[in-house]
């Protein structure tokens, strides 16, 4: 028989079952939200969390989308978003969103239901390797084969996925571990251990930035993930260095700043793309300078030393040859360097570098052409949403433009599956998002081929009251795709041209506000009544369907050889 | 480039498919594993010695995958190994 035990201001049985075992886990790590989808070999669970309501549960209409809000949810909340799904295809469903949050150092804890020890490596039933399938996507993978192992896993899942470089961890957990009894351990005290700032980089660091007469600064998620927005404010004044940011570094600083110069790389400005050509030391803060970033590197910053903070040493000289590398958390050593650095002016470079951007005649004319053209779109959007509104991007041209228009003054309002670069990412992170921020108008900005793979989570939407609107930037093409066929495959159009359904009768079979927009008059009366609509809506924008992104990179070239708008 | 023999030297936990998640790295990088040895270290870790052929460059990457292991204290990567001892180490990280 059980007796009763407390632990601080909880009493519960001395024993419990498994499935208990994984709510308690969650309630002691302070979730109160869960994205999922039920099944056999995770049954115990859902058995078990109506009598645990602090873990409310989110039911999502796929797999992929649990994984995608959990992302949402834990960018907004600044905390591990869970997820909870079956064994067999429940866990093969989550596997992109995993892949998205490794490459984007979000943190996630995915609890998946396994089938019976007894059953492993029998091919039972939707069974499925979960360790050996999620090792290259996450960052740790836990297998507790007893209920005794459960908390301990979870509270150890938790605190990896946090620490040093977020990221996902998954907890796979057999059925019979779920359906055994054990003891309710003693909360675990896990101390995240940071290593000491390098005092010696630190100092060489400020030393070649103190000696910069074209100091330019990059700032990466790092940035963002760190709360490091007033240190890198404070370190940009003090020694006068434009900001240029990664499409993840969006919001690490507000684009009203003096200093911002926006985003660099394949579809970066150009004003920002030729000052990283010519500065003479760059400080990389939290970015991994990926190949979106650099473009074709040997040609990257040619007359550049480099200085790289990172948490993750394994990042620093990985890409791009570092003169200083700093394997820190980035608000530690931003602050030790301004602490270091005396205060520079470089009014010369300012203006080189900050100058205002060539005219654009030819993309000028495109849009006074067409009825529908996607930058007076995304600027519109912006005009008529929140001033501290989120906005989540998918992936293709529509995120591009996102990124380059949108423009930010609110920390931390922009979230896209930067690294993967996963389509059908943006309405159920948005969806997370919304629930992190009940109080915040939340966009998902979406293409026609995105939205269609995970349009059902307006399902969720309507289900869970989340009011999020959803702006589809309908061109009838895989845009991005088409874009890279016209200008880099001759023209040779394969594929990409897309159909839709009816996207407002989409909405209105699912229960919510649904409007299309053709022409440019109609644009923001119609935006601002799907904002003002008291629950989710949808958008269909009937954008211009050959509108391409500018400036371009060609795949391959140096980013100073940036296209900037159309040839012809 | 051509793929020459590496010694890469891990310090690891004792932890439950750490050796699992070790190889897994080898296999993702592609690298040719002639051998492994696995000891059991006097601070409770494994000594682990992973002698594979990689070019400089699928070296380099599998020396920072192997650092991003949680269950990795220290990977180090040096020529190969003479005998049973171990070679000089050139890089370290961790």
């Amino acid at each position: 028989m059980a007796t009763a035990i407390a632990t601080g201001t909880e009493t519960r049985p001395a024993e419990l079952r498994g499935a208990d075992l994984v709510c308690v886990a969650l309630e002691r790590c302070g979730v109160d939200v869960v994205f999922g989808y039920p099944g056999g070999a995770c049954l115990p669970i859902y058995d078990a969390l109506p009598d645990h309501p602090q873990v409310r549960h989110v039911l999502v209409r796929h797999e992929q989308g649990a994984a995608h809000m959990a992302d949402g949810y834990a960018r907004a909340a600044g905390k591990p978003g869970v997820c909870l799904v079956t064994s067999g295809p429940g866990a093969t469903n989550l596997v992109t969103g995993l892949a998205s949050a490794f490459m984007d150092s979000i943190p996630i804890v995915a609890i998946t239901g396994q089938v019976a020890t007894t059953l492993m490596g029998r091919d039972a039933f939707q069974e499925t390797d979960v360790l050996g399938m999620v090792g290259p996507v996450t960052k740790h993978a836990f297998l507790p084969r007893t209920a005794a192992e459960i908390i301990p896993a979870i509270e150890r899942a938790m605190h990896v996925a946090r620490s040093g470089r977020p990221g996902p961890v998954v907890v796979d957990i057999p059925k019979d571990a779920q359906n055994a009894t054990a003891s309710v351990p003693p909360p675990a005290t896990l101390l995240e251990t940071r290593p000491d700032l390098p005092e010696r980089e630190i100092d060489d660091a400020a030393e070649l930035l103190a000696s910069a007469e074209r100091p330019l600064i990059i700032a990466g998620h790092g940035v963002r993930i760190a709360g490091a927005h007033a240190e890198l404010r404070e370190l940009a004044e003090r020694i006068d260095a434009p900001i240029a940011m990664t499409l993840l570094g969006i919001g690490g600083v507000s684009e009203d700043h003096d200093l911002a110069l926006g985003m660099l790389g394949m579809h970066g400005g150009a004003i920002t793309n030729r000052a990283v050509n010519a500065a003479d030391v760059i400080l990389g803060v939290g970015l991994r300078f990926d190949d979106r970033v650099t473009g074709k590197i040997a040609a990257f910053a040619p007359h550049a030393k480099i200085v790289h903070i990172d948490v993750d040493p394994t990042q620093i000289g990985k890409n791009v040859p570092t003169a200083v590398g700093i394997a820190a958390d980035a608000r530690e050593a931003l602050r030790a360097l301004v602490i270091r650095l005396p205060r520079r002016s470089h009014p010369e470079w300012r203006a080189q570098a900050l100058g205002r951007s060539q005219a654009r005649p030819k993309l000028d004319a495109f849009e006074a052409r067409v009825s529908l053209a996607p930058r007076p779109v995304i600027r519109a959007i912006r005009e008529v949403a929140a001033d501290d509104a989120y906005f989540v991007a998918d992936v293709g041209q529509h995120q591009m433009w996102a990124a380059q228009h949108l423009r930010f003054t609110h920390p931390d309002r922009f979230m896209t599956s930067g690294g993967l670069g996963a389509m059908g990412y943006a309405l159920p992170a948005a969806l997370g998002v919304q629930y992190a921020r009940p109080d915040a108008q939340v966009w998902a900005i979406a293409g026609d081929g995105g939205v269609q793979m995970t349009m059902q989570e307006l399902g969720t939407a309507v289900q869970e009251r989340l009011p999020v609107k959803l702006a589809i930037m309908n061109n009838g093409y895989l845009g991005m795709v088409r874009q890279w066929q016209q200008l880099f495959f001759d023209g040779r159009i394969s594929q990409t041209p897309i159909s839709s359904p009816d996207y407002v009768k989409i909405a209105e079979a699912y229960g919510v506000f649904g409007a299309v927009v053709e022409h440019r008059d109609d644009l923001i009366p119609t935006l601002e009544r799907a904002a003002r609509h008291d629950g989710p809506a949808v958008i269909d924008l009937r954008i211009e369907r050959l509108a391409n992104v500018w400036p371009i990179v060609p795949p391959g070239g140096a980013n100073a050889d940036l296209i900037e708008e159309p040839t012809s | 480039m051509t793929a020459t023999t590496r010694t890469f030297r891990l310090s690891v936990e004792r932890a439950e498919g750490a050796l699992e998640r070790v190889l897994g790295v080898v296999r993702r990088r592609n690298l040719g594993l002639e051998r492994l040895m696995v000891s059991p270290a006097e601070d409770g870790a494994w000594d682990i010695r992973v002698e594979a052929a990689a070019t400089d460059g699928e070296a380099g990457l599998a020396l920072r995958q192997f650092t991003a292991l949680i269950d990795v204290r220290t990977a180090r990567m040096g020529p190969r190994a003479s005998g049973a001892s171990a070679g000089s180490d050139q890089a370290e990280a961790g």
